[in-house]
């Protein structure tokens, strides 16, 4: 940085300059990627549970009983089974989505058989997945914690296309860890199959009106258990997301941070829809990612303080609920437990 | 406090908030079967847990009596967390130091279940308060028999104006408060870290004190009087504030069901339409609730600082969780005081004891989050704790139970 850049930063008189030297550095756009990755799997997920008509806000729980799981998993294959690293890795990930799959059905179980209250459920689970985890890690790894060589998923340079330079396109787009590919592939396959296959619109017809659902011939609890297990499955791989990625693995005690309840934001943020989810995921992610540019940096007289600005997504979606930039509606029967048998 | 009844024309009554027609002397009884058949089914998975993950049994005499290790362990385990919170006068009086923040916080989720409002918010809304009165604590140089019952009122305050913005977004905008009271417990948290670490090299939070580094804030000017005296049990904690939170319980009580805004709020959290019709104004009844609800969560986050918290805020306050445990706090306690009270000890017994257990078993603390994880799912979905009590094996078609609990009906969606 030159001396008059530095000085326009600290000087304050042109400090936008300050923002437009941070905006132009490709890690800062690689990151808000990578920041977005959890979310936006999480996030998809709970759109399509949700859709179906089951409240879930157990994304944070799920993830990380994923993300331990995958480490877990990992570790096991790379020493017990012998498996190499990326086979290993590639078992935590099924491992991961396994056992956020089973979380998933827990809170379907309890919440479509029972008619448990779904937001008490996801509490539950998420404080149970909070204690289950913390005490697996501290069990198991002690205060080691996991294995430094443990297995990784890197990220992949795309040929051809990573070395675009325009923008540092290159860099920003085709450099990315697979899982960040999978999760705009699950934003664009998510938005298809609720909005254009038969399977989609019966899954919204039963979280808008499932006695009508019901009268036309549609199985409301499987499709329910169907959403909200697809939703733990996709919130899985955004936990192996959080512990595998990278070349070697690493899981840490609470290693979500609240990142599903984040998600959960952008879910409402996006109106209950994959894009829009996408669009919040982003736009939060890109919070984060310049929070952690611009920790400790100055910006003119003004210091930023990473505290202030992880509040952002939290005030938004409260704006955003509110009412004060276009309403949040959820649907009509997110969160009605369905009894076949009063029906009819 | 509200004029339901005045602004009730010749319209129907509106619905008496549940009370049972026929009362039957074990009535009681049946209320607990329940919880008491959560805590255990808790119990039971908690053990399973630790006889797969724990791989020896120390630290008591129940693990030479040569059982199965995985019996041995859990049972060693429960023993030594029964002994860690009731064992010594200066264990019970800890397990109860334990347990006051946890009752002022069910208080809060309680009244809110009883206006038909499910406030997760409770953790927040007790940070606010304990930066609040913290802030005061410190800042005032009055004697204490003054300043104390000052920053009471600054914690009630700062409690209920973090409710009030959910309790309105409620009201008027229809805003669901789960999230709100969720994204505002996250809003407070990083407010705390902000004013105990700034997150800014160099620069110490604005209420940090004066070691640097060191996430702790400065020393309030009073805190809660102990009330166990040091002769009787050596460096015994329990304060005041354990009478505080008694008299909070017949606060609790008297005003739901004793006043007219009680009315009010049991009104629309049983049928928010009945009370429209019969002239309660529901809008202000819901702000009222959550201000309400928010004002004992702030005395959570009050006591907490003045009495176990020394004087001190520090930054590892967010380790405890107050306010999502008293939500199966107050759940399990079935929404009334003398339950919260009781399940707040339960939780509280948990707490202090899973540190002895930890040090003499050998089995890591997070065991009792476990445990607090599966109440709360267990008392959430009761019909499923009847299932597996053994009802549903005999009704050949299961059909879940009307909840016992008040949680919110209207509409659970999020």
């Amino acid at each position: 940085m030159s001396l008059l850049s530095h000085y326009l930063l600290v000087g304050g008189s042109f400090w936008s300059l300050g923002i437009w030297n941070t905006l132009r550095q490709p890690l800062l756009w690689q990151t808000t990627l990578a920041f977005s990755c959890p979310l936006m799997l999480a996030a998809v997920g709970g759109t399509i549970s949700e859709r179906s008509g089951v409240v879930n806000i157990a994304m944070e729980g799920m993830m990380l009983v994923a993300a331990f799981f995958s480490a877990y998993v990992a570790d096991q294959a790379g020493t017990a089974w012998g498996l190499g690293p990326p086979e290993a890795a590639l078992a935590g990930v099924a491992g991961a989505i396994i056992t956020a799959s089973l979380i998933a059905w827990l809170h379907a179980w309890a919440c479509i058989r029972f008619h448990a209250n779904q937001v008490v459920s996801g509490m539950a689970i998420n404080l149970l997945a909070l204690g289950l985890t913390s005490y697996l890690y501290y069990t198991l790894y002690g205060s080691n914690g996991t294995p430094s060589n443990l297995a990784g998923i890197p990220n992949v340079h795309i040929p051809a296309l990573s070395g675009i330079s325009f923008l540092s396109l290159g860099s920003i787009l085709f450099q990315q860890n697979p899982i960040v590919y999978l999760a705009f592939a699950s934003v664009v396959l998510a938005h298809f199959f609720l909005f254009h296959t038969t399977l989609g619109l019966r899954i919204r017809s039963v979280g808008e009106h499932p006695r009508a659902a019901d009268a036309a011939g549609i199985n409301v609890q499987r499709l329910r258990y169907l959403a909200v297990i697809l939703s733990g499955a996709l919130s899985g791989l955004g936990g192996a997301y959080l512990a595998l990625n990278g070349p070697h693995g690493l899981f840490t005690d609470n290693i979500t941070g609240g990142r599903g309840f984040i998600a959960l934001a952008a879910m409402i943020v996006g109106k209950w829809t994959p894009f829009g989810a996408m669009g919040a995921c982003l736009l939060f992610g890109f919070g984060q990612a310049l929070a952690i540019q611009v920790a400790g940096t100055t910006l003119g007289n003004f210091q930023l303080s990473v505290y202030i600005v992880n509040m952002l997504p939290y005030l938004i979606t409260i704006v955003a609920v509110g009412g004060l930039i276009g309403r949040s509606t959820p649907p009509a029967a997110d969160g009605l437990p369905y009894d076949p048998a009063e029906a009819a | 406090m509200i004029e339901a009844t005045e602004a009730r024309p010749a319209a129907p009554n509106p619905s008496p908030p549940a009370e049972e027609p026929h009362r039957r002397w074990y009535a009681p009884l049946g209320q607990l079967a329940v919880p008491l058949g959560a805590i255990a089914l808790a119990i039971i998975i908690g053990g399973v847990v630790m006889g797969v993950a724990v791989s020896s049994c120390q630290g008591g005499s129940i693990c030479s009596s040569g059982l199965p290790k995985h019996i041995s362990v859990p049972l060693n385990a429960y023993w030594q967390l029964l002994i860690g919170a009731f064992g010594t006068p200066y264990d019970i009086q800890e397990t109860l130091v334990y347990a006051v923040p946890l009752m002022f916080a069910a208080f809060a989720v309680a009244f809110a279940f009883r206006g038909g409002l499910f406030n997760i918010g409770a953790e927040g809304q007790l940070y606010a308060a304990a930066i609040a009165s913290t802030f005061v604590g410190y800042s005032l140089t009055w004697p204490g028999w003054i300043l104390l019952p000052v920053c009471i009122v600054v914690g009630v305050l700062a409690g209920a104006l973090w409710a009030l913005i959910p309790g309105l977004l409620k009201a008027y905008r229809g805003a669901h408060e789960v999230i709100t009271t969720m994204m505002l417990n996250y809003v407070a948290l990083n407010l705390m870290h902000f004013l105990l670490i700034n997150g800014i090299t160099g620069t110490p939070g604005f209420m940090q004190g004066p070691l640097p580094g060191n996430p702790i804030s400065k020393s309030t000017n009073t805190t809660f009087p102990i009330i166990v005296p040091h002769s009787w049990v050596p460096n015994a904690q329990l304060n005041l504030s354990l009478v505080l939170a008694l008299i909070c319980g017949v606060i609790f009580t008297f005003l739901l069901f004793r006043t007219t805004l009680g009315y009010a709020v049991r009104a629309v959290g049983s049928n928010i339409k009945a009370a429209r019709y019969a002239g309660i104004h529901v809008n202000r009844t819901i702000v009222l609730t959550m201000l309400i609800s928010g004002g004992f969560a702030g005395l959570a986050g009050m006591s907490y600082v003045f009495g176990i918290g020394g004087g001190q805020m520090a930054d590892t306050f967010d380790n405890f969780t107050y306010g999502f445990d008293a939500i199966a706090v107050a759940l399990l306690g079935k929404n009334t005081a003398v339950g919260a009270i009781l399940a707040a000890v339960l939780f509280g017994a948990l707490d202090h004891g899973g540190t002895t257990m930890q040090a003499t078993a050998g089995i890591d603390t997070h065991i009792i989050s476990i445990i607090q994880g599966l109440i709360i799912f267990f008392v959430g979905a009761e019909a499923l704790v009847r299932f597996l009590g053994g009802r549903g094996f005999t009704v050949t078609r299961f059909r879940a139970a009307k909840p016992e609990t008040e949680v919110p009906a209207e509409r659970a969606a999020v």
